[in-house]
């Protein structure tokens, strides 16, 4: 296991939980109040969450990649 | 009124879900960084080691292997390197979920509390005449009522809160974690958005300009701006630092490290589609802070042009 895999789990768990609550939000809230708040606040944990958790996996992977090599050269 | 109810309470769920994510983010963030921080300083220290062996062989027979060791320590630094841009691209993921927790997980909670009051203050009108009404949000541990026009809300579970208020003026008394950490605080909020909120150990007075501008200043000497269109300044005595960006993708920052004696200026540069950011920090020592300033100027400048077009722009 990745040394940063940990963090980086609990992030998309708690993510994903997010995402959960604002569905069940979202079948009960259907205006344009709500429409209004996803663009102005919802979307950029949409677009931001997923490119840190890209970057996290890719770091990790690489990470352990160059430690191995380094260690055991 | 059962669906509005409903509405009400699914809101104040999502409020806590948003606030407590906000907050994980960053400890979870953090602790990446504390890790990566670490392994880096191992690896170093190991590459360190290679080269210290290789200084210690003097002698003409060690000749040979005191050049491999120095070869295998180059190697090993290469491939340290090719980190970087990955290290890089985590320093910008990291600025992002700082902002995500300290700007926009407050200002969206509250954007979903001033939804929540007003939908209240609907209801409370509709029940002057229909009758009191409570509700109870299965499994959040949130109680919330309203007699004639006041709410009254309880929540039991992470932290025990406790909120009075008239929906009509959204004004309002919390009283917070009285059992877990003795942490009272009160909170008063205006209809036009106005805050005072004491903490134990500091206070901060805040207001909600038009348009969701915000601006407010803690006893703690932190004082921190910001406009509906993303900018921000925020200067902190405390902490020596000076913060100033837009959204989380053109910015500088100036900050001093007591520890150190030196100073820092980052620059950050985006948004140019694709997600693409850049970062670059320079450290300067006092005697060339002078210079350093005078570099950073036009960076202040671009942001206020910057900020003015936006405003033409809408």
């Amino acid at each position: 296991m990745g040394l940063l895999r940990p963090p980086t789990d609990r992030i998309q768990a708690g993510y994903r939980c997010l995402q959960e609550e604002w569905d069940r939000t979202r079948e009960v809230w259907r205006d344009p109040v709500a429409d209004k708040f996803e663009r102005q606040h919802y979307q950029q944990w949409e677009e931001k969450i997923p490119e840190m958790l890209r970057v996290m996996a890719a770091l990790d992977e690489e990470l352990e990649r160059v430690s191995a090599r380094v260690w055991h050269e | 009124m059962a669906a509005e109810l409903r509405q009400v309470e699914q809101l104040l769920v999502l409020e806590r879900r948003m606030g407590s994510f906000g907050s994980a983010l960053q400890e979870h963030m953090s602790e990446a960084d504390r890790l990566l921080q670490r392994r880096l300083r191992e690896l170093e220290h190991y590459i360190d080691e290679t080269l210290s062996r290789a200084r210690h062989m003097t002698s003409e027979s060690e000749r040979e292997q005191a050049a491999r060791l120095r070869e295998r320590a180059q190697r090993q630094a290469s491939e340290l390197r090719r980190l970087e841009p990955l290290i890089a691209r985590f320093r910008m993921a990291l600025r992002e979920a700082e902002e995500l927790s300290n700007r926009a997980t407050p200002r969206a909670c509250r954007s979903l509390r001033e939804t929540h009051d007003l939908v209240l203050e609907y209801l409370a009108v509709q029940n002057d005449v229909a009758g009191p009404s409570l509700s109870d949000v299965a499994g959040t541990g949130i109680v919330s009522g309203i007699v004639a026009g006041k709410s009254a809300e309880v929540k039991v579970g992470e932290s025990t809160d406790v909120k009075i208020g008239s929906v009509g003026g959204h004004v309002g008394v919390v009283a917070a974690d009285l059992e877990i950490e003795s942490r009272v605080y009160a909170e008063a909020q205006a209809r036009a958005g106005h805050q005072l909120i004491v903490n134990e150990d500091e206070f901060t007075v805040g207001v909600d300009l038009e348009g969701g501008a915000e601006a407010g200043i803690s006893a703690k000497g932190t004082v921190r701006t910001a406009t509906a269109a993303g900018s921000f300044l925020e200067l902190s005595l405390e902490k020596e630092l000076v913060d100033v960006g837009s959204d989380a993708t053109l910015g500088g920052r100036f900050s001093r490290n007591k520890r150190e004696a030196i100073t820092e200026l980052g620059l950050r540069l985006g948004g140019f589609g694709l997600g693409l950011t850049g970062e670059m920090r320079v450290k300067v020592a006092d005697a060339d802070l002078g210079t350093a300033l005078k570099v950073a100027s036009p960076l202040l400048y671009a942001l206020g042009v910057g900020e003015l077009l936006k405003r033409r722009k809408s």
